[in-house]
């Protein structure tokens, strides 16, 4: 029996060290509450436009985990549009756009279309992007063509506003 | 008498329970329906609790029945391969370790169905839409399961019943084949049931509306099915070692003689081999498994290494450093055993030091969390000298650095009772300091150049070839090492002699096993943060938040506290069933 005692209180003192090391010496950091469904009204002007694109990239498009200077795992975006209309001229470019909002469109639902150089998924010679297509997995960016102006454009009808949907690209 | 009788009710008890766990398992997943696209919940999808929370449920009926499973199915692999060993060396004491393994985990089988139906019954309760459509992608599946169960089962009781009827001649052969299906059952259980885990993570033929349209062979092979079947198989192994060990450590300390003392100290040795053994390719299959997450989803990788989780895998460091610790330190009192042990005490400083830097090098964090006045006195968010310990190749050096350590604590520990006569052997054991000195430059090289002077891309490059040299050197040093004591002056182990406090590593080992599977066990499930099913399957319910580290540690620990009363439990029953069969 004391030996019995001896190793519960041993495992107890262990088992009450992590705790202790997780519960009070690990910053207390509390995740971010899960993004909330809104229904979004159709950008009546360019700042609600420029707004609206500003949540998806930091929210519900978790653009920001990758696309930063700090994250240093994809492109930086500041000359997206001025380098877009380059790149669909490049030798390794596969894709169909033929302008360059084509191609932002493009890079955003077939990323591996053109896959800048240094950023491809690891062991695929840049030829294969690692960025998901963003009308699936866990961003989810409604896909709708807009007839008048004949090309299509990501409008998220939907956005999980409320927060960041991810952590922060360390 | 009256103690077998009631232990005989028990089993009959346990036995009925498991049946109906699982046939409830085969009807609910045969009785699925094929559905086009995942279902998008409301809040009034999700049954009223009455008060009990919801996850909180199903996450202790699965983490319980989890810590089962690994158990039960890592002592028949040892089991199978002590006794393997034994008819091999035509050594006895094997055999009966063996069986003894075998007794102390038969009723941890039962507890496992039955943990297994109460989670099954906890998610079709408070999860039913999601058990719908899991059922309607993997309802085929039932049948292997179903098949694996019932195979498993009649094994398990054919393998340790007959074990004294089968213990000669050509009839021990069939005893170790039955053995070898017990495993294959066991084995394709989990396979099984990681099917439906990892798709609820990385889900494969769903297109991008969420509508699943692939076939089933697609769904169970996703992303993560075959690193996830690896990794628990090889963490199974680890876990039902360290389990065991923690057995033969108690029975150590409370031996009444001399006898069994020695026995239980040699069960306690064989068993902690077998469970630092299969420590050491861990990290290796834990990295596949992250690569994998990675290759799905950039956005899961990040959200599992980066942000609120980075410092989970801060605490993880802190347990694995303890579990290294406490293996090199019975590493290290179990010089005692051999005669020649003391000529390599002088070593064990050194090794203890690299170990230790190691050990701090991992549990360096890379973001600190700061005031704005320490922020601006430190200039950022990172340290200056310490911020680059933080990143993976900093972490990947380190693990593998003190993975070689460790394996030199164990070839220091085989040589405390044998010394080589061989004439090269000044040669040998000059070539197995240069193999650990070049592996030490190398690993340190990658590190350093892939994680600090290339793309961040490629700062994890260097992971492969760092672990290919040490696993490398570890393959070359054991061959070097088992030609250079051929016909080398032996003497026996003295077994029994370890001090006290050596059984308390066992212990620990045991213990922070346990908490490390509940907390990454809990990470790999978060990462899915507000999804059943990763990307196709939103959670609707009240309880879709991702909790912190201190809570998940004290669900762990409240866990893991139950879990070991149970143990505790089984193998006083164990004990006391063998006390009464004696007399």
């Amino acid at each position: 029996m004391n030996n019995f005692l001896k190793v519960a209180a041993f495992s107890l003192a262990v088992i009450g060290l992590y705790t202790f090391y997780s519960v009070w010496v690990i910053p207390p950091i509390n995740p971010e509450a899960p993004p909330k469904e809104a229904v979004v009204e159709e950008p009546a002007t360019v700042d609600e436009l420029v707004e609206l694109g500003e949540s998806v990239y930091n929210g519900k498009g978790a653009c920001s985990l990758c696309h930063t200077a700090a994250a240093g795992r994809a492109p930086l975006l500041e000359r997206a549009a001025v380098i877009a209309g380059q790149r669909i001229k490049e030798p390794g470019y596969k894709g169909n756009a033929t302008h360059a909002e084509g191609y932002l469109y493009e890079s955003l639902v077939n990323p591996s279309a053109y896959v800048v150089p240094g950023f491809g998924a690891s062991g695929s010679a840049d030829k294969v992007s690692p960025m998901p297509d963003v009308r699936g997995s866990s961003i989810g960016l409604n896909d709708q063509r807009d007839g008048d102006k004949g090309h299509n454009s990501l409008s998220p009808e939907h956005l999980w506003r409320g927060g960041n949907n991810s952590a922060r690209a360390d | 008498m009256a103690l077998s009788n009631k232990r005989l009710s028990i089993k009959k008890v346990v036995f009925s329970l498991s049946f109906l766990a699982f046939l409830l398992a085969v009807y609910f997943f045969a009785s699925g329906q094929p559905v086009v696209s995942a279902p998008v919940l409301g809040a009034l999808d999700y049954p009223a609790t009455h008060g009990v929370n919801r996850r909180l449920a199903v996450w202790m009926a699965a983490q319980m029945h989890l810590w089962f499973a690994a158990f039960v199915l890592a002592v028949p692999i040892l089991v199978l391969i002590l006794e393997f060993i034994g008819v091999i060396k035509k050594d006895k004491r094997y055999d009966r370790v063996a069986c003894e393994f075998l007794r102390v985990s038969i009723t941890a089988f039962s507890l496992t169905a039955i943990t297994g139906a109460l989670l099954l019954l906890s998610l079709i309760v408070f999860y039913p839409q999601l058990m719908k459509y899991l059922a309607s992608i993997f309802g085929p599946t039932a049948l292997f399961y179903a098949l694996f169960f019932l195979f498993e089962s009649a094994t398990l009781y054919a393998y340790y019943y007959g074990w004294g009827r089968m213990s000669e001649g050509s009839l021990k052969w069939v005893h170790l084949l039955i053995g070898l299906g017990l495993n294959t059952a066991g084995t394709g259980l989990m396979f099984v049931a990681n099917a439906w885990v990892t798709f609820m993570m990385t889900p494969a033929g769903v297109d991008v509306s969420g509508v699943f349209n692939g076939n089933l062979w697609e769904a169970v092979n996703n992303h993560l099915w075959s690193p996830m079947n690896l990794h628990r198989f090889i963490a199974n192994i680890a876990y039902g070692g360290s389990i065991v060990g923690a057995y033969a450590a108690y029975r150590y300390l409370s031996a009444a003689n001399e006898k069994e003392r020695a026995h239980y100290d040699w069960m306690g040795y064989t068993s902690s081999l077998i469970a630092i053994g299969a420590l050491l390719p861990l990290p290796f299959a834990g990295y596949w498994l992250t690569a994998e997450i990675y290759s799905y989803s950039q956005q899961m990788g990040i959200t599992l290494m980066g942000g609120v989780f980075a410092w989970l895998f801060i605490v993880q460091a802190v347990l694995i450093g303890a579990l290294f610790l406490a293996a090199n330190y019975y590493l290290w009192c179990g010089f005692g055993r051999g005669s020649y042990g003391e000529r390599y005490l002088g070593y064990v400083k050194y090794i203890a030091f690299v170990i230790a830097i190691c050990f701090l090098v991992w549990f360096t964090p890379h973001t600190l969390i700061l005031t704005p006045t320490e922020a601006r006195a430190l200039g950022g968010q990172y340290h200056p000298y310490l911020g680059p310990l933080g990143l993976m190749p900093a972490k990947n050096t380190a693990v593998n650095i003190m993975l070689l350590f460790t394996f030199l604590s164990f070839l220091l520990y085989r040589r405390s009772h044998r010394t080589p006569t061989v004439a090269w052997a000044a040669y040998g054991k000059a070539a197995q300091a240069g193999l650990f000195t070049a592996a030490v430059i190398n690993i340190t090289f990658l590190g350093v150049y892939y994680g600090y002077f290339t793309n961040t891309l490629y700062k994890v490059a260097s992971s492969v070839p760092q672990v290919a040299t040490t696993l490398f050197v570890i393959v070359a040093c054991l061959v070097i090492e088992a030609f250079m004591h051929r016909g080398a002056e032996r003497t026996e182990f003295r077994w029994g002699r370890m001090p006290g406090r050596s059984q308390y590593a066992l212990l620990l080992i045991a213990v922070s096993f346990t908490w490390l599977m509940g907390l990454m066990g809990f990470v790999r499930s978060a990462i899915r943060q507000h999804w059943h099913v990763y990307g196709v399957m939103r959670d609707a319910s009240a309880e879709a938040f991702t909790p912190s580290i201190a809570y998940a540690a004290k669900v762990v620990s409240i866990g893991t506290i139950i879990f070991m009363s149970i143990i505790v439990f089984i193998f006083w029953l164990s004990s006391a069933g063998r006390e009464a069969s004696d007399e």
